[in-house]
């Protein structure tokens, strides 16, 4: 099936996990994960809305240099399969 | 050669044959004191400034691809100072400063034009925003002022101010310091003038690596050998985030695709800049004729020079609301470059943790008009190994201590 570009919304860099005591860490590591992207040149992990559709977010990986993309997760596939690989 | 009268009479009578280059293409020495990465506006500026009042002998500008083949001669050539803050609005008025004498002070015709920027309002509360711009303009010396839509409709005769559109027009904040300037003109004329200064321009040659010791830069590996320095200035725009990778340094900045394009060239229609929020688009018209159109970033990260087409469409759809006549006005060209966005719409000028280099960077949609002012501020930072008092709150420290300097309102998409 084809969908247009803007039945989605860009939701930028996927898997940014909030710190579980932002009251405990640094301003450094506050200020990272607020503010700090990766940003790649190349295959980026980014999340998307099906925001004119079903609403749904989810992650897929792109080429950020020609817009291929490789592969698609839900939310819960994503947290557990590409943490798992990055890990 | 100085460009005069004399000269192009000169090289007239020899049938223009014998016009020396304008820069050299040295080639690569294995040592420099100072290197800076991007040959664009901002890189060439900054090595200009720092050969020119800073006395750095032994200056290079490496670029990877040719001088003026980015961003520099890919935006819409809006110059204009009339940011909301203090911080941004002093930067940029030092810029506009500098503009006013640039031809003069690189003996190359910037083709720079103070022929008014108009920045509409669409509601009332867009109208208080403006107002409330326009005195914040004014307390810091910068020249503003709020139109309404009837002396707008006598400057402007081709808008259209009738209230039977989605987002009528109802005023607009009005600088009439601002204008535009002949952008690949900007970077040829930083790059002959720093080149004369003897700084070597080095094109075709990208950094592929960082040699980094100890937490000092020494040296950097690029694509015509190993270079050796001790201070690196990076001002490479979309590719900013790549040469931080290289170092370890992290960058709060997205690369993004911003679209332009213009129309065939046309008689006089449009003597004056004009931009929108609300229907979210700019237009001037060039010296050439051509109507120069621009928008809002494709949403979505990219290094591709180019956008999707929906951009266009929308970018489009909001001239001619504007601008009802344009509708018969055929496209000629259209283009995208690749703009480093910010959190908070302002640059980034700023040591990082490596002893000896430095970013500047995060000018995102809004780049050009800052060109002199930034390279001036960048080359004195560069030289004193401290930054310079205008750069003090643009530092990478800002996104950890929370001084964000939030511009969204007159830098989201105005440029």
């Amino acid at each position: 099936m084809h969908l247009e570009e803007e039945d989605f919304s860009y939701s930028g860099e996927a898997l940014i996990a909030r710190p579980n005591n932002p009251s405990s860490i640094s301003d450094d590591e506050w200020g990272d994960y607020l503010f700090m992207r990766k940003n790649p040149k190349g295959r980026h992990v980014e999340q998307w809305q099906h925001s004119s559709g079903c609403r749904k977010f989810f992650v897929i990986e792109r080429n950020t240099i020609d817009n291929t993309i490789y592969s698609s997760y839900t939310m819960i596939q994503a947290s557990k399969e590409i943490k798992h690989e990055t890990n | 050669m100085k460009y005069s009268i004399f000269s192009l009479l000169k090289q007239g009578l020899k049938d223009n044959k014998e016009w020396p280059e304008a820069w050299s293409s040295p080639i690569i020495k294995s040592r420099y004191d100072v290197v800076i990465i991007g040959g664009g506006g901002h890189g060439l500026a900054t090595a200009y400034y720092l050969a020119k009042e800073h006395g750095v002998k032994n200056i290079a500008v490496l670029e990877k691809g040719y001088i003026g083949g980015g961003n520099t001669a890919r935006n819409t050539t809006i110059v204009r100072s009339n940011y909301l803050w203090d911080e941004s609005a002093m930067l940029y008025q030092h810029s506009l400063d500098l503009w006013n004498g640039l031809s003069q002070d690189l003996n190359y015709n910037v083709m720079f034009s103070a022929r008014g920027v108009y920045n509409l309002g669409h509601t009332l509360q867009e109208m208080r925003d403006i107002e409330r711009r326009v005195n914040a303009n004014v307390i810091n010396g910068i020249t503003a002022e709020v139109v309404l839509a009837d002396e707008i409709k006598k400057r402007i005769p081709l808008i259209n101010i009738s209230k039977n559109v989605r987002y009528p027009i109802m005023g607009a904040s009005y600088q009439s310091t601002g204008g535009v300037a002949r952008h690949d003109a900007v970077a040829w004329g930083f790059a002959r003038a720093a080149a004369a200064l003897g700084v070597d321009i080095v094109e075709q040659c990208e950094v592929t690596a960082m040699d980094i010791d100890n937490s000092k830069i020494v040296g950097l590996n690029t694509t015509k050998g190993y270079v050796a320095t001790n201070q690196v200035g990076c001002v490479a725009a979309g590719h900013s985030s790549v040469l931080a990778e290289m170092a370890n340094v992290r960058l709060p900045i997205e690369s993004h695709p911003l679209q332009a394009f213009v129309s065939e060239p046309m008689k006089a229609v449009l003597d004056t800049v004009v931009m929108s929020n609300a229907v979210h688009g700019y237009i001037s018209q060039s010296d050439k004729g051509d109507l120069v159109i621009g928008a809002g970033i494709d949403s979505y990260n990219s290094y591709s020079q180019r956008g999707s087409p929906h951009v266009i469409e929308h970018t489009a759809a909001a001239i001619l609301e504007l601008f009802p006549a344009f509708s018969r006005a055929r496209m000629n060209r259209q283009w995208g470059g690749i703009v480093d966005t910010t959190p908070d719409a302002c640059p980034i000028i700023s040591k990082t943790n490596v002893e000896g280099l430095y970013f500047n960077c995060g000018w995102g949609t809004g780049g050009f008009k800052a060109t002199p002012g930034s390279g001036h501020v960048f080359a004195s930072t560069l030289a004193n190994d401290s930054p310079h008092p205008l750069a003090v709150p643009f530092a990478i420290e800002r996104f950890y201590n929370g001084h964000l300097i939030d511009e969204h309102g007159a830098a989201g998409v105005a440029h």
